[in-house]
């Protein structure tokens, strides 16, 4: 696997490549070498065979008109000395050999040995001269005996090619032996820089599209080189960008839908349900309140029954309130209100227990809010109540408000139902904002769940629905205003509530 | 030119003079007490040139010419021309009165360097190789010994001994001793209808090479006295005992080493003649006067080794061994 990994890879395709094209130079290079050298070697070892067989024909003049035996033989066996020469003899004008066969015969030489081995015993020197000359890689070398004009004779040389050959083997596996360590040398240098500037990005780049297909969108690719491997990289991380941007996007738009799915099923059960238990809990109110007018001297334990029949038909019509306002929200009718009057009206409404301690803080110079009183006096009673329940009716519940710069981009105008009257305007740069903030001093709230926190039907109450934040977000923003949470473990839990001033002037939304 | 005036050139001239006159003198003196310098120089180590260095030093001392009277520079060349070159130079820087050198080599050597002493040689062949321009007089400053004898007698002997049809020469070229015997082998040919066959061996490694191919065609193989010869006769003759090829040669020594026949005259005699001509030269004689010699026939030794006579399988006829004089066992 991992070899055919490898024989796959760009760099070994790459150097298998280069590496053969170099090889094949090389076979190339030693062939022509090889027939040059050849050349160049024969035509020496002719030159020097011509030149010493003239050498011997010049001195064995005196010796072949003496006939002089013993002085041929001592010539011809000085010139066999030298490896290259086979065999050299000494005949006279008719052909007749002077020399004798163990002076003519070069014995050291390997080649003449081989062939001698091949021949009969008894050979006799005209015999094993032609064998030689009929042997491949040799050639003959003849000079003729001169005395004036006179030809006396002639010194025939029989030159082996043998030692060309070796050289030219040695020479070729010299140059072979030379190539091999250049490609070594040149292969390493060529695997090293080819490696580092296209194999390790390409192969980072692989990983990298690997993570990024299993999910990892914050894969990136360390920027390194430049040109056209740059230019990938870039694009690679611009891709992954863009990629977990938008897949953020369709997660969220994703979520979206799926809430506002959920909240328009739950919208119309809400409205049919709501309506249908509305009229019988009335009827159930106004009975209880008849029986409260007429059992004037009823004993304790009756009255105390009829106000937990009371208590529990207030409790029902609040939720089927919250699940008719979640169904539909009416538009803001929005009006100047003191944010002091805002939650003064609230508490009030509120049951607040003795062990809760309620701080109010909020300055004298606050201008006032443009809201609908009702709707965000809902949303701070419903906060209270969070709060006092967080902490177990036992705690500090502070209710404080500041101005604040509006926001960049007015997003919080965005979602804001307008009146007629208010038309035509919107909120400028400078406008001012309050922000009102319900801190308690409660467990505080995981950040699971605040996540989840303005999700419809998320509760973690035992008798809640789940609909009491997803009511004020929508309120809040019916208002034109924006609702955040801040928590910390064991410290508590900061609703903030940011809502248009009075200073705002309103223009219609783009 | 130089010229000696003036009184300073005087006072020199009364100076150089004694010293000149003492160094002139000198010689003559140890001359006049009987005080002589004699060079030996030997071609090698074989035996036939101890044999001969050895009789004629024996001969001069029976004469009176020995140590302390007589000063010897013994010198050998080890089998080297080259070397016996350098020695003969050494003999002439040291004003010798007599010069013995055995061998041809050596006897070439000293008598091509040195013209004024005179030459006692041991050569095979004095006028072939050029040392003597005859035998009766050599003209010049040499004289000597030689184990020369007609070639003929010993072929026909080794005939009697073995039907031998072609024969391979082992010798050196360039080497006279050597290529004088080839010559006159070469010369028999015809005559004794044996078909020789010349080996020239330049350096050792021709006897590994050429022997083998030698003993395929050879019924016998002559050895000549040439230097390589010399330092491989019990090779050359192992080998060619176990090819059953004899063995023969002229020089007395080689058949203690094994070669199988040889006719030869006795080394150590031909050293007393030897000594005899220098003792003649020290007594006032010419060298040029004084023949080269050898030792006449019936004084050569018919030598048989037996134990390569066995070894090799040769059958030698009673007849035959009648008429060897030395056996070697």
């Amino acid at each position: 696997m991992f070899e055919q990994r490898v024989k796959d890879s760009i760099s070994y395709r790459f150097l298998a490549l280069i590496l053969g094209l170099l090889l094949v130079l090389a076979a190339v290079s030693c062939l022509v070498i090889g027939i040059k050298e050849r050349q160049t070697l024969k035509r020496a070892l002719a030159s020097k065979g011509h030149t010493l067989a003239s050498y011997v024909a010049k001195l064995s003049q005196d010796p072949v008109i003496m006939k002089d035996y013993v002085q041929l033989d001592s010539l011809v066996n000085e010139a066999n000395k030298d490896k290259d020469i086979m065999y050299a003899i000494v005949q006279d004008s008719r052909g007749t050999t002077f020399t004798s066969q163990f002076a003519s015969i070069n014995y050291h030489s390997p080649r003449v040995r081989k062939l001698l081995s091949d021949l009969p015993k008894n050979s006799e020197l005209p015999d094993i001269l032609r064998a030689m000359e009929d042997s491949k890689g040799t050639f003959t070398i003849s000079v003729p005996i001169m005395a004036g004009a006179d030809v006396l004779g002639k010194v025939t040389m029989g030159m082996s090619e043998q030692s060309i050959n070796q050289e030219i083997i040695t020479t070729l596996i010299f140059i072979l032996g030379l190539t091999l360590v250049a490609l070594f040398i040149f292969g390493t240098a060529l695997f090293i820089a080819f490696k580092r500037i296209i194999s390790d990005p390409l192969t980072e780049l692989a990983n990298a599209t690997t993570r990024l297909a299993r999910g990892d969108l914050s894969t990136k690719v360390a920027a390194r080189g430049g040109g056209e491997i740059r230019v990938l990289i870039d694009s690679f991380n611009q891709m992954a960008e863009d990629l977990g941007a938008r897949t953020g996007e369709l997660l969220d738009a994703q979520e979206e839908l799926v809430r506002k799915e959920k909240l328009a099923i739950l919208g119309q059960l809400s409205g049919s349900v709501g309506h249908e238990l509305r009229n019988p809990l009335g009827v159930m109110s106004n009975a209880v309140y008849f029986l409260n007018m007429v059992l004037v001297d009823a004993d304790e334990t009756t009255k105390e029954y009829l106000g937990i029949i009371k208590y529990e038909i207030d409790n029902s019509l609040r939720i089927i309130s919250d699940l008719l306002d979640f169904a539909r929200t009416k538009p803001a009718q929005r009006q100047l209100v003191t944010v002091q009057e805002l939650v003064r009206q609230s508490l009030e409404r509120c049951s607040i227990p003795d062990q809760v301690t309620v701080t109010i803080e909020i300055p004298e110079a606050l201008p006032r809010l443009h809201i609908d009183p009702p709707q965000m006096g809902q949303v701070l009673m419903n906060l209270i109540t969070n709060g006092v329940q967080a902490m177990s009716n036992s705690g500090a519940l502070c209710i404080a408000a500041r101005p604040v710069a509006k926001v960049e981009g007015a997003a919080a105008w965005s979602g804001s139902q307008l009146t007629g009257e208010e038309a035509g305007e919107s909120l400028p740069e400078s406008a001012d904002l309050l922000a009102i903030t319900v801190t308690d001093s409660g467990a505080g709230i995981t950040s699971e769940h605040r996540k989840k926190l303005f999700q419809p039907l998320f509760t973690t109450k035992a008798k809640g629905i789940g609909l009491g934040l997803v009511v004020c977000k929508n309120l809040v923003e019916a208002n034109g205003g924006q609702i955040d949470v801040e928590s910390e473990l064991g410290q508590g839990t900061t609703f903030t509530v940011t809502l248009p001033a009075e200073s705002a002037r309103l223009t219609p939304p783009s | 030119m130089l010229c000696f005036n003036g009184t300073r050139h005087r006072i020199l001239l009364g100076l150089l003079l004694p010293l000149v006159a003492f160094s002139l003198l000198a010689p003559h003196s140890a001359a006049a007490k009987g005080e002589k310098r004699v060079g030996v120089l030997l071609f090698g180590a074989e035996d036939r040139y101890l044999a001969q260095q050895k009789g004629a030093l024996e001969q001069l001392a029976k004469e009176g010419y020995r140590a302390p009277e007589v000063t010897f520079f013994l010198e050998n060349a080890g089998g080297s021309k080259a070397k016996a070159a350098l020695l003969a130079r050494n003999f002439a820087a040291l004003k010798l009165d007599l010069i013995f050198a055995f061998g041809t080599s050596a006897a070439l050597a000293v008598a091509n360097e040195i013209k004024d002493v005179p030459l006692v040689c041991g050569a095979y062949d004095p006028v072939g190789s050029g040392l003597a321009l005859d035998w009766k007089s050599s003209g010049n400053n040499t004289t000597g010994v030689s184990p020369k004898f007609p070639l003929a007698k010993l072929l026909i002997i080794l005939k009697e001994l073995a039907p031998v049809r072609t024969m391979g020469v082992l010798y050196t070229p360039k080497e006279k001793n050597s290529e004088s015997v080839l010559r006159e082998l070469l010369g028999l040919q015809g005559q004794l209808r044996i078909r020789i066959i010349p080996v020239p061996l330049t350096r050792e490694e021709d006897i590994d090479v050429l022997l083998p191919e030698v003993l395929r065609v050879v019924d016998a193989i002559y050895l000549t006295g040439s230097g390589i010869v010399g330092k491989n006769v019990a090779n050359i003759v192992d080998a060619a005992t176990r090819a059953k090829v004899a063995t023969l040669t002229h020089l007395d020594d080689q058949s203690k080493d094994g070669v199988l026949l040889s006719l030869a005259a006795d080394q150590y005699q031909m050293g007393l003649l030897a000594g005899q001509k220098g003792a003649k030269i020290l007594r006032g004689a010419k060298a040029s006067a004084l023949p080269y010699e050898t030792l006449p026939l019936k004084q050569l030794d018919l030598i048989l080794n037996l134990k390569t006579a066995k070894s090799g399988g040769f059958r030698v006829p009673p007849a035959f061994m009648k008429s060897v004089t030395k056996v070697v066992q």
